[in-house]
């Protein structure tokens, strides 16, 4: 009889790594050892500049998630940290008495994004300033820059699974003379928020903003967790080219 | 019911199905039981899905028929009418015709209506795409000048004009983007799938609550 799934071996000695990893770290954190020090995300340092110019200037804040939904599908983390990101948002726009607007084009987004920024306010004692209209359901990518552009935008945060689409937002915010703050877990979307964001989350970036989001402890130790993996990767890529070159098939004993 | 019983109850079904999912992952074909119990789940999954889109359409709904009672501007009214019209025009010759979504009348509504709205509406999107590119793109640091001379050179590579002006391009333009591009895909690969694995951790430690939208008690 077998146990394990064949071809897993691999995945399970990682997923032993990682929890272990993680056992150590909430164990510091139980016993008040000091945590590793997060590197401050340039990024996300920028919201609280882009909500401070939307206070001055009257504007809105503009916050979308992208095209993923919550229920399936490969982008579901990337719109769950967009999700976040929008919390720390929607909550420092409350505190701050800016105008927070959350546009999404899926409407399974619409019940979590009001609930979110109900929560925020509420949070924040302000809950008579909550709008359950600043939720917006755009069906369109162009619907969203022509609102963009007619309400007036001070900043836009794009953080969550995008398609080309974002490029059309990313022109409106340039129009409305908005702060361009963004980023995609999908390598092949990164190009337009290098080229068209004024700040710019690459890759895996857009987790760790999830994460700094949240302002727990535990959650942000979880990117040390990831560096330690990152380093077995990259250290199991040295010893794979080591072997290849060698001679050895480094690939099928991977495979086990 | 208090607000923190009502934040456990949904963290804890999210903490025990991904637990579950995992175990799956890792089981051996033996385990019928489990592999069948992870498929059932599965469709579960695609139901809530459906369940959840159709809870959003019927906020969507909400809002619009508020909009058309408060009638605050000709504007947005207009736009709601025709929102609730194509609503009911839809969910009348899909649900109550006989033959539903096969009946002549939705697929001529589709055909005629539907189909043409959107095949114009995408291709206006890449027109948009590509304006907004156009107004947006600046080099302001290292990433935009690498992505920006990358595409340069690409795009010249795919016009015929380019190789035969510049002998030179088109081998430069491959080993660009079989060198410089596959391997920073990879690292890129590698990277957002162990960002994915540490957040589906935080999930199973029942960290992870942005799909049930509570904040913290403070």
């Amino acid at each position: 009889m077998t146990i394990l799934a064949s071809g897993r071996i691999w995945d399970l000695v990682l997923f032993i790594v990682l929890s272990v990893t993680m056992g150590y770290y909430l164990w510091r954190i139980s016993t008040g050892k000091p945590l590793p020090k997060i590197r401050s995300l340039p990024a996300f340092d920028a919201i609280e500049e882009g909500v401070g110019r939307a206070v001055e200037t009257g504007k809105m804040v503009y916050v979308d998630a992208g095209i993923g939904g919550l229920t399936s599908g490969p982008y579901v983390p990337m719109t769950m940290a967009g999700l976040n990101v929008y919390r720390y948002v929607a909550r420092l726009c409350a505190r701050r008495g800016a105008r927070c607007v959350f546009g999404t084009r899926n409407t399974q987004l619409l019940p979590v994004a009001r609930g979110i920024m109900e929560e925020a306010y509420k949070a924040e004692g302000k809950i008579e300033e909550y709008n359950p209209d600043n939720v917006k359901y755009f069906p369109l990518t162009q619907r969203t820059a022509t609102f963009m552009v007619e309400e007036g935008t001070a900043c836009e945060i794009l953080v969550g699974a995008w398609t080309t689409a974002c490029l059309i937002i990313l022109g409106a915010s340039a129009r409305a003379g908005a702060i361009a703050i963004g980023g995609t877990a999908r390598w092949i979307m990164n190009y337009a928020f290098g080229i068209a964001a004024d700040y710019i989350f690459i890759l895996e970036d857009i987790y760790a903003a999830g994460a700094v989001a949240t302002g727990d402890p535990v959650i942000t130790t979880t990117l040390a967790v990831e560096d330690v993996i990152k380093i077995i990767t990259l250290a199991l890529i040295a010893i794979g080219i080591v072997a290849a070159l060698l001679g050895y098939d480094f690939g099928a004993f991977m495979a086990l | 019911m208090s607000r923190e019983v009502k934040r456990r109850i949904p963290l804890g079904i999210l903490m025990g199905i991904t637990a579950f999912f995992l175990i799956e992952y890792f089981a051996g074909p033996e385990f019928t039981a489990i592999h069948t119990a992870k498929t059932e789940l599965t469709r579960w999954g695609s139901i809530i899905s459906g369940f959840t889109s159709l809870f959003g359409a019927f906020l969507l709904l909400r809002t619009h028929v508020m909009r058309v009672a408060r009638h605050k501007s000709w504007y947005d009214t207009y736009y709601s009418i025709i929102v609730l019209f194509a609503f009911a025009l839809f969910f009348y010759l899909g649900t109550r015709t006989p033959e539903r979504i096969s009946d002549p009348g939705y697929q001529y509504v589709y055909r005629n209506m539907y189909r043409a709205a959107s095949t114009a509406i995408v291709s206006l999107c890449f027109f948009w795409c590509i304006y907004g590119g156009y107004r947006t793109f600046t080099i302001r640091s290292w990433e935009s000048a690498a992505i920006g001379l990358g595409a340069v050179i690409y795009t010249l590579r795919l016009l015929p004009i380019g190789p035969a002006l510049i002998p030179g391009l088109a081998p430069l333009a491959d080993w660009c983007l079989m060198t410089f591009n596959k391997g920073a895909t990879r690292g890129g690969t590698i990277a957002v799938g162990l960002g994915g694995l540490v957040l589906a951790l935080r999930t199973l430690i029942g960290k992870e609550t942005s799909a049930i939208e509570a904040l913290k008690e403070e």
